[in-house]
């Protein structure tokens, strides 16, 4: 914390770096990989997405008793991801966590666009998904329904509906002061029109930063309490049914719980590579890695439990077939899905009880990763466990996604690359003013109390 | 845009107002000296003072206060409101066609709440957003300051200090030398 760059030549050059990087055109740097890569995988998505459309959804390993598979894990986990984001830059907002500055952008965009894909998910799994207007009180549907209200399927609709919704005014308004520097630095016309137009005309009145900040919390704090109801809510549609293994009040918080998880894992290998890409060591130190790495423990606690509280559950009830299903889990024919997600998530975050892994970045980008992987691991032998093993030995069916499946998993994962790569090259995915006002706060650290004083 | 920098040459003022005038523009090194500034323009008794900065600063939230409740209680109100119109939207549909599902009551409150409590949540981000940009007058793609010379600066490290022309004690004269006396570094007359 000892750096303290002088302000007013700091704030030039912090602009001219991060606000450089967006108004390059894109591809032209290290991102291009991601692009191309994002790209390629694009591709492979449409493709796996029209298969199914044309041939219908039975070319995937699904059956009339495993009808939840890769579709609805990868929108859980999706889900998940964007939501440790979101969690973690409103909390650190609300808290005052002026660090959070450097991180904020991208963690808010990593919410964003993985929603965003994650809210295809739903509407592909569907099978016709032309007809998903059926999910809204639209009444335009042919019989003159309305929705199931009491339905979960029907809350999660609106679930991903207004969370795409909070989510996008939760970056837009982060991005406003942001866009305006862009505006004022690009350097065709055209595009300063484009920045002009996105940035409202914000021309930085103190009174509208005032009034800027009050919405900014505001939202933050509406989000928060919001970002858990969703994910517990799309885990409750699980709960509420009669399926072996799902039937259990601890299921919403350990899904949530499991895709925070995951979530942090992937905020790790993301402030990982902002630091190292962004050169921001002074800005997100080894103590705030370090402090990321302690949070994502606890979750990795908190997660064990619920799976412990899960399995102890299904011994206290007694039902013979649950606690059969629970033997596949452990040491049946879901055991190597079981453990490889339980060893990948909850084992390898009790490496971050050693300070010396702690403090290593690119050891803490690798277990960050390897702990989302497991999560999806975890999630789809949740989901598959308790369908492919019903109640009643005539719905027992053993399931294998098929190669449409992997596709349109891995064509996700395109479409987000490609979110992310167009981003990185369009927009700052490191807030400038925020960071400059981190350089301020250093700045003024310790001198001028009278100021300092007048401030609190 | 407008809001490019044109020269970064000091305008000095001449005497009385523009009839074209929206008011006098000073540049001040950085947001210390801003800061100052203000105290010392406030100190000379004028009101009508905006300050563009890039980004927040406390000292300023402090001088330039603005209602606290507006935007709080906008939220509120557009949580409130669009909840209650997804509640009333689900009870009307479900006394439109009643669905007897395993006897569950036609109310279904428990259930009814969750998608209310969804929309409530973007009603009241929705309002808070708006409501801000409502408050602001934005948005408002051109403003004459946007005019002002190194305007530019003010997304960068430009730390601008504006007299109104509203000002009941504006005139160019004194309103530049104000701002002269207050420390800034250069000053100049923004045309309406």
């Amino acid at each position: 914390m000892s750096t303290a760059p002088a302000a007013p030549a700091g704030h030039a050059a912090v602009t001219e770096h991060l606000a450089g990087a967006a108004l390059k055109p894109p591809g032209h740097g290290a991102d291009r990989a991601i692009l191309v890569a994002g790209l390629l995988l694009t591709g492979l998505f449409l493709v796996a997405v029209a298969v199914p459309l044309w041939r219908g959804v039975g070319v995937w390993g699904l059956s009339n008793d495993v009808v939840w598979a890769i579709d609805i894990a990868s929108y859980l986990w999706w889900i998940g991801l964007g939501n440790a984001s979101a969690v973690i830059t409103c909390l650190l907002l609300l808290l005052r966590q002026n660090w959070r500055n450097s991180l904020n952008r991208l963690a808010e965009s990593l919410a964003l666009f993985s929603a965003g894909v994650a809210g295809m998910f739903p509407i592909l799994h569907l099978g016709q998904p032309w007809q998903v207007h059926w999910m809204f009180p639209v009444n335009a549907q042919e019989l003159g329904l309305w929705p199931q209200f009491r339905s979960p399927l029907a809350w999660d609709a609106y679930a991903i509906l207004t969370y795409l919704g909070v989510i996008f005014l939760l970056w837009y308004i982060g991005l406003i002061p942001d866009l305006a520097a862009l505006r004022d630095r690009a350097k065709r016309r055209g595009w300063a029109m484009v920045y002009g137009v996105l940035a409202l005309g914000w021309r930085g009145s103190a009174r509208h930063w005032t009034r800027w900040h009050q919405a900014y919390r505001v939202t933050a704090a509406v989000a928060l309490p919001y970002i858990v109801l969703i994910h517990a809510g799309a885990a409750l549609l699980l709960a509420g049914g009669p399926v072996p293994g799902w039937h259990s009040t601890i299921f919403p918080t350990l899904f949530m719980l499991g895709g925070t998880l995951a979530g942090f894992g992937a905020i790790i290998l993301l402030a990982v590579a902002v630091r190292a890409g962004f050169g921001l060591h002074d800005l997100i130190t080894r103590d705030h890695l370090d402090l990321l790495a302690r949070i994502t423990l606890a979750t990795a606690l908190l997660y064990l439990y619920c799976h412990v509280a899960e399995a102890w559950t299904i011994l206290y009830r007694g039902d013979p077939t649950e606690i059969a299903l629970l033997e596949r889990r452990v040491a049946g024919a879901d055991a190597p899905l079981a453990w490889t997600g339980w060893i990948a998530s909850i084992g390898m975050a009790q490496l971050f009880w050693f300070r010396a892994v702690r403090r290593r970045p690119v050891l803490l980008a690798l277990i960050g990763t390897v702990i989302a992987a497991g999560i999806y691991a975890v999630h789809l032998m949740l989901l598959v466990s308790g369908l492919a093993f019903g109640h009643f030995p005539a719905m027992w069916r053993d399931y294998a996604p098929t190669v449409w499946e992997w596709a349109l998993l891995a064509g996700s994962a395109g479409v987000f690359l490609t979110l992310l790569a167009l981003f990185l090259r369009s927009l700052p995915a490191v807030s400038i003013f925020e960071v400059k006002e981190v350089l301020r706060d250093r700045a003024t650290e310790g001198r001028d109390p009278a100021l300092r004083e007048a401030a609190q | 845009m407008t809001a490019r920098a044109n020269t970064g040459r000091a305008v000095t003022g001449r005497d009385g107002p523009l009839p074209d005038l929206h008011g006098v523009i000073a540049r001040f090194e950085d947001a210390d000296a801003l800061v100052r500034g203000y105290d010392a323009v406030r100190g000379r008794g004028f009101t009508r003072i905006d300050a563009y900065t890039p980004f927040p600063l406390d000292e300023l939230r402090d001088r330039m206060p603005v209602a606290r409740w507006p935007i709080p209680l906008l939220a509120l109100a557009g949580g409130v409101g669009l909840g209650l119109v997804a509640l009333g939207l689900q009870v009307w549909a479900n006394l439109d066609y009643p669905l007897n599902v395993g006897g569950r009551p036609v109310l279904s409150w428990t259930a009814f709440s969750l998608p209310a409590l969804q929309f409530a949540a973007l009603g009241a981000v929705v309002a808070a957003v708006l409501g801000m940009l409502l408050l602001n007058g934005l948005p408002r793609l051109h403003h004459p300051v946007f005019a002002a010379p190194e305007f530019g600066a003010a997304t960068g490290d430009g730390w601008f200090l504006l007299i109104e022309r509203g000002d009941p004690l504006f005139t160019q004269t004194r309103a530049t030398d104000t701002l002269r006396a207050a420390g800034a570094v250069w000053v100049a007359p923004v045309p309406a």
